[in-house]
């Protein structure tokens, strides 16, 4: 991959982040509204909304990254090339941080709309449950020794294919009250844009710290190499 | 538990006013008030319920009473001007809430960024632990690629 | 059909070592015994707290025994490197596999037909409202865990730790199905008993076996071979 990668795409996520930060706090509406009785709204966040902006942009690319390291473990399967098992795993780190940051954001969320840290509202289990897998995933990676790159690979499968699965099981569990149906698809004009283009603010500074981690896994390789290299030679003992 | 309490005291006030004075508008209102949850409602009417007792009604009073509610009865206006008059004051009344309302709101918009800040904390807080890790990972494994080749070299020759 | 008298054989195979020894049934057994005299002191036992918790009782206990059954089945294998004699025996792999997960699946079966009337016996747990949907429950239940549990438990099998990985692996993966389990066993023992959701959950268990049948059937060769 080329050097210049991560910093072009660390510049454009740079500079997205600024845009996206100042539409959010600078242009976007606050979000209230009102029942037809004129009382307002319980569902109305105010100025807490804007958690939404950059919170639904991780979720999108834990789901993403989810996607990648599937696909790219199964490309890894058919081909055993390692460039594939390292984009891979590299997609599945990167998504730990990311849902992380969308765990915690959607507790704030969650405490600030219910007023409790925690309600197994269904977008944020599903979200938990992705990112246990991911966990495991890396634990794996780390633990598993030799064959370490096999068994990530089929977990990463496995994962991908029950994500439907997941999306289901929680869809029928869900408690109707706490049900933000179509968020996404009822932001309102001067939402939107901010939304979206927060979203690919994202997107470029996932790609970013994507592609420096499948660097950063590249060296490692090389480091391997040269350690065998220096055990063949004798340099190293 | 407070409310409980001044409820069970007014009840018992109110019940106590009832069995003192069996005939009268007091216990009336013992029922009228006294039934619902509004404590705050009954407490405000019981003193006013009190302060008579020690006057007790005089023959005077009652005919006070008739006076006005003949005059109310003989002028069909005076009654609905009593209501009209009711009805201004309760507009007012919704008119502050919605004051209040707007006002509080306000200062929810302008003062509640606590969670706000704490999600953007945390969001870049994770950020920065991961590119750190990331970067000291390439910086170690860079210098010890640097260390092996060079060794490795100085082996070649 | 030959490839399923072939997964017959080698599950037969499995079958006969463990009714010669019957270590694994055993302590299986016995561990799930032991998980419901535990919750039968961990957890209230009045009727509407059993009644809440049974369904989960149950199916923490298969998932617990399933794990270790899983592990140790497995661990027989590498004793003797007969893992890498079952994959070049001139059968298809996938043979191999079916064996494999079938000769857990009846294991598991075995340890759910213990524990169940032990949570009925000790906890009064009315389980045995519905016999025959619990016993298809349990059943496709015990399936979808036998086959992505081979699967893993078959790539572990060279790696040193992998009593810990094979639940950090399956627990996640499994999430879906073990919630769906517990759901189904929910609906069938509240009065009256939810059909419409009973069947909802049965045909999602019906649906996550198939799909990750299909999907261990056509990894699990590149994912056991080095």
């Amino acid at each position: 991959m080329n050097k210049l990668v991560v910093p072009v795409f660390g510049v454009l996520a740079a500079v997205g982040i600024a845009v996206a930060v100042w539409l959010v706090f600078m242009q976007a509406p606050l979000q209230y509204g009102f029942h037809p009785d004129g009382a307002l709204n319980g569902s109305s966040l105010f100025y807490n909304q804007k958690i939404f902006y950059f919170h639904v942009a991780h979720a999108f690319m834990l789901f993403a990254a989810v996607f990648v390291s599937g696909v790219c473990s199964i490309a890894f399967l058919k081909t055993r090339k390692p460039k594939w098992d390292d984009v891979a795993m590299a997609a599945t780190e990167v998504a730990v941080a990311f849902g992380a940051v969308v765990l915690v954001t959607g507790s704030v969320w969650a405490k600030a709309a219910w007023d409790v840290w925690w309600n197994w509202e269904p977008r944020l289990t599903m979200s938990l449950l992705l990112w246990l897998v991911l966990l495991g995933y890396v634990l794996v990676r780390r633990f598993a020794g030799p064959s370490a790159d096999r068994i990530a690979a089929g977990m990463a499968i496995f994962g991908m294919v029950g994500v439907p699965f997941i999306y289901k099981m929680v869809g029928q569990d869900s408690h109707p009250a706490a049900g933000r149906e179509g968020v996404v698809a009822t932001l309102g004009p001067g939402m939107r844009a901010a939304f979206w283009i927060s979203v690919a603010a994202f997107l470029c500074w996932f790609v970013a710290l994507v592609v420096a981690r499948v660097q950063s896994a590249r060296a490692e390789r090389e480091l391997r190499e040269l350690r065998e290299r220096g055990l063949d030679l004798g340099v190293l003992s | 538990m407070k409310s409980i309490s001044i409820l069970a005291t007014t009840m018992l006030l109110l019940v106590g006013i009832a069995s003192a004075q069996p005939t009268g508008s007091a216990t009336g209102s013992a029922a009228d008030t006294g039934s619902a949850a509004p404590a705050a409602g009954s407490a405000a009417t019981a003193p006013a319920a009190v302060d008579p007792v020690p006057a007790a009604p005089t023959s005077g009073a009652i005919d006070l009473r008739k006076t006005c509610v003949d005059a109310m009865n003989s002028d069909p206006t005076f009654a609905a001007s009593i209501v009209e008059t009711a009805d201004q004051a309760a507009q007012k009344k919704r008119d502050a809430d919605t004051l209040k309302a707007h006002t509080d709101a306000d200062a929810q918009i302008k003062e509640n960024s606590r969670h706000v800040v704490i999600s953007y904390a945390a969001m870049w807080i994770i950020a920065a632990l991961f590119v750190l890790f990331l970067w000291r990972r390439q910086q170690l494994l860079k210098t010890e690629i640097a260390n092996l080749r060079r060794d490795l070299e100085a082996a070649a020759k | 059909m030959s490839v399923l008298r072939q997964a017959a054989r080698v599950a037969w195979k499995d079958l006969r070592i463990e009714l010669r020894s019957r270590e694994i049934l055993y302590t299986m057994a016995f561990f799930a015994g032991l998980l419901v005299v535990v919750y039968a002191f961990a957890f209230p036992r009045d009727e509407r707290a059993v009644r809440g918790a049974a369904p989960g009782m149950l199916w923490v206990a298969i998932a617990f025994a399933g794990t270790i059954g899983l592990g140790r089945a497995f661990d027989r294998e590498r004793e003797n490197d007969t893992m890498r004699a079952l994959l070049l025996a001139p059968v298809p792999r996938l043979a191999v596999f079916l064996g494999k997960a079938i000769s857990i699946a009846l294991l598991v079966l075995a340890v759910a037909a213990v524990c169940t009337p032990l949570l009925v016996l000790f906890l009064g747990a009315p389980l045995f409202t519905h016999p025959g949907p619990l016993v298809l429950v349990i059943l496709l239940g015990v399936i979808g865990f036998s086959v992505v549990g081979s699967v893993f438990a078959a790539t572990l099998l060279k790696v040193r730790s992998r009593d810990v990985l094979l639940p950090v692996i399956l627990y996640p993966l499994l999430i879906p199905l073990f919630v769906a389990g517990t759901k189904t066993t929910m609906a069938l023992i509240s009065t009256p008993a939810d059909f419409h959701a009973v069947w909802y959950w049965i045909q999602f268990l019906g649906i996550y076996d198939a799909v990750f049948l299909v999907l261990s059937v056509w990894t699990f060769e590149s994912l056991v071979i080095e």
